[in-house]
């Protein structure tokens, strides 16, 4: 199954929700996840704390040409990837030497050919080819929500979750959010703003925060929740009910 | 999980507490039929959005509320009733005052299993205190949910704590 997590604009928190996500599915279903980035930028990579170097031997147009020549078994993918925690793996495809349409192919097929049991995508503005499940992110202002109303189909998609990242309670109800976009309110999901989160990602440690968020530790006990919702639409839409503690 | 809390006497501290704690954990609907609450609204409606919390303040009924207000259960993570005690409820919260007024004894009675929160008066009781008052206010003045008694805050995470599967300390700490 392949996850996109697209957003219309920059800076919305694409990379930590879908770091965040892939770890999520790994730790807590079980499931093995192969986490892309088909943006080509290197914030994903600095988050986790791995440093970019434009080694096209380990890059991916070099992972899928063996691939699609067979030279590397789906099952060796793995091989290129960096463990991220238990069951997610993420294979770094930031480079400069891509253009857009390129890396979105490029990934596409990695994603396509990988055994993994979820591939976890972070997208620009569109989900990558084969495509079972969109995250769209977004943020509470007027712009971003306006900028995501072209996700909005005429028959609400029960594929397509919204996602308000760094979302502030005390600002806006996320019911008031559902209703200008023009989704039904189960389409809706929130990432709380949480300074842990912003402070790992600076700290290059962002992979370590999963298990916390898992074991409700109270600095992050409000993305526990969001994270448990995003792991029950994600199961529901396999006809599973989500494993989660509480 | 349905939350009632119910008493004469003012019930605000333990209902902002309960809110506080609950909309850490989930989607809230709090349902009332104090007038008072519109004030959490910021204007003079029946139904609105406080905290991402959906307040509802209307007269009804256990049986009709969700008919009447057009919400289902499933819908929610947790529903805080004020003043209405529905028989799924799984935990009933009883604010005692300065004495148990007959209507409150009426009502008790007819609840097979509740819990009781000293407000203010008798032995163990949780104590009014200025502060406290000060934190109501400013909640509804700013329509900003905030902790209104440790104490208060200790006594109903440990009310809670079984019920959401959250340790009580971390559910004290966590009200910001």
């Amino acid at each position: 199954m392949i996850i996109s997590v697209v957003s219309p604009h920059a800076r919305t928190g694409k990379t930590t929700f879908s770091t965040l996500l892939a770890q999520c599915l790994g730790l807590t279903q079980n499931l093995s996840v192969l986490l892309l980035s088909a943006c080509g930028s290197t914030a994903m990579s600095d988050y986790v704390g791995i440093e970019y170097e434009e080694d096209i031997t380990a890059q991916a147009g070099q992972v899928v040409e063996l691939v699609q020549e067979e030279v590397i078994a789906p099952k060796d993918i793995p091989d290129y990837c960096k463990k991220l925690s238990t069951n997610c793996e993420y294979l770094d495809t930031s480079t400069e030497s891509f253009a857009k349409d390129d890396m979105y192919d490029l990934v596409s097929k990695i994603a396509e050919k990988s055994d993994r049991d979820m591939v976890v995508v972070e997208c620009d503005d569109k989900p990558i080819k084969g495509t079972d499940i969109t995250f769209v992110v977004l943020n509470e202002d007027r712009e971003s929500i306006k900028m995501c109303k072209r996700f909005v189909k005429e028959k609400p998609d029960p594929n397509t979750l919204f996602v308000v990242q760094r979302y502030d309670k005390s600002i806006v109800a996320l019911r008031e959010i559902a209703k200008e976009l023009g989704i039904p309110y189960r389409y809706c999901g929130k990432l709380s703003l949480s300074k842990v989160l912003e402070r790992e990602c600076r700290k290059k440690k962002l992979d370590t925060v999963m298990p916390y968020i898992i074991e409700k530790e109270v600095t992050v006990l409000e993305l526990n929740i969001d994270f448990k919702e995003c792991m029950q639409f994600i199961m529901s839409t396999l006809g599973q009910k989500a494993k989660w503690n509480g | 999980m349905i939350i009632s809390v119910v008493g004469d006497t003012d019930k605000r501290p333990v209902l902002y507490t309960i809110l506080a704690m609950s909309t850490l954990l989930g989607d809230v609907w709090f349902v009332t039929n104090d007038r008072h609450f519109k004030r959490l609204l910021g204007e003079d409606i029946e139904e609105g959005n406080f905290n991402n919390i959906l307040v509802s303040v209307a007269d009804t009924t256990e049986d009709e509320v969700y008919s009447d207000l057009g919400h289902m259960k499933e819908d929610f993570d947790f529903i805080v009733f004020d003043n209405l005690a529905p028989s799924d409820a799984d935990l009933v919260i009883f604010v005692q005052g300065e004495k148990i007024s007959e209507d409150e004894q009426f009502l008790l009675d007819s609840i097979d299993k509740y819990e009781t929160i000293l407000l203010g008066f008798g032995k163990g009781c949780v104590p009014y205190t200025t502060k406290m008052f000060k934190q109501v206010e400013h909640t509804e003045a700013c329509q900003c949910l905030c902790n209104i008694d440790a104490k208060l805050t200790a006594v109903v995470a440990k009310l809670l704590t079984d019920f959401v599967k959250v340790p009580e300390s971390t559910l004290r700490k966590a009200v910001p």
